[in-house]
């Protein structure tokens, strides 16, 4: 541990030195002085604190839940105003009085004229010569249809 | 959990004790605490302060409450009982300030050291001591803190606050004085 590397102490000397360094209790009236102190201080918490520490930490939590609670329907009842834990008033989605009613409801099938007005070759949009031509040769060779 | 383990302060039962105390800041890990250091502290601070056994008190408890107030920061880049040493020490220093009754005779120039002869074990530990007690406070300090207690030079002048060169001059100069004492006294032969 020494780093002297031109040390003037003899080894005999040093020994000398060395044996006065040595463990010596102090007083316990020292020992309970301190701890008394620290406790003042809070530095030292007094047995049980600590617990009771966490029990307050944790406590308190839950004090506020529940602080929180009755203080949001409660006070609000109170005041004759909606608390923050009443449920929202959802508008209900109504019909308007002179909203046209449907003619059909939707379990009822399709007339079978509607189908065919609706697949009316006179109301696909016009084709064209060519593509009118080349869809009636294909048709005749076999081949299927572009679609 | 053992309390005892730890002897020079360095092993992790500081690490575990210093960690349940500021988790808990309960009274049996301060004392497993102050029950391992403050006897070396106490001896430390004692020599430093010439004997004064109130001052030496007052030190101490000074010493453990700031020790306490800042162990959340400390950061183990030393042994704790070396933190603690270094507290101790500039606590001694305030007390030796405001108490004004250092010596403050440099003997620094007297001889050689060489040439003075050596301390043997016909010289007694209570000559030694008082030899001691009669340094000049930084010469004291680097001599008990080197020879006693086993700090390096660089240690030395990380608690103390001042160059490695100049705890080894302090120290030449400390024994030296030690060796004048003892001759003085009529404790060393010449």
């Amino acid at each position: 541990m020494n780093d002297d590397l031109h040390d003037d102490l003899d080894p005999a000397e040093r020994e000398i030195f060395r044996s006065l360094a040595g463990a010596h209790a102090s007083s316990r009236a020292s020992e309970e002085r301190i701890v008394g102190e620290l406790k003042r201080q809070g530095l030292i918490l007094a047995s049980g604190a600590g617990r009771g520490l966490r029990w307050a930490k944790y406590g308190g939590i839950a004090a506020g839940f529940l602080a929180a609670f009755l203080l949001g329907t409660q006070v609000g009842d109170l005041r004759g105003e909606r608390s923050a834990f009443d449920p929202v008033d959802v508008p209900v989605l109504q019909s308007a009085p002179d909203a046209p009613v449907p003619s059909r409801q939707a379990s009822e099938p399709i007339p079978a004229e509607a189908m065919l007005t609706v697949f009316h070759k006179d109301q696909d949009p016009p084709m064209d010569a060519d593509t009118e031509s080349a869809m009636d040769r294909d048709s005749l060779l076999g081949k299927s249809l572009p679609y | 959990m053992s309390w005892i383990r730890g002897e020079n302060g360095d092993g992790p039962d500081d690490r575990l004790l210093v960690g349940n105390f500021l988790r808990k800041r309960d009274e049996k890990s301060f004392r497993a605490l102050y029950r391992r250091h403050t006897p070396v502290l106490y001896h430390l601070v004692l020599r430093v302060l010439r004997g004064n056994e109130v001052d030496a008190d007052d030190v101490i408890q000074t010493t453990w409450i700031r020790a306490m107030e800042n162990l959340g920061g400390f950061r183990w880049e030393s042994g704790l009982r070396r933190w603690l040493i270094g507290i101790a020490v500039n606590c001694s220093r305030e007390i030796i300030r405001k108490n004004r009754r250092c010596a403050t005779a440099d003997l620094a120039d007297v001889a050689d050291l060489h040439a003075l002869p050596r301390i043997t074990q016909s010289v007694n530990r209570m000559d030694i001591e008082n030899a001691i007690a009669g340094l000049p406070d930084g010469y004291r300090e680097v001599l008990i803190l080197h020879d006693i207690e086993g700090y390096t030079h660089g240690e030395i002048g990380e608690l103390l606050g001042i160059e490695s060169g100049t705890s080894k001059s302090q120290l030449s100069r400390a024994r030296r004085s030690v060796r004048v004492r003892l001759l003085e006294t009529g404790k060393l032969k010449p």
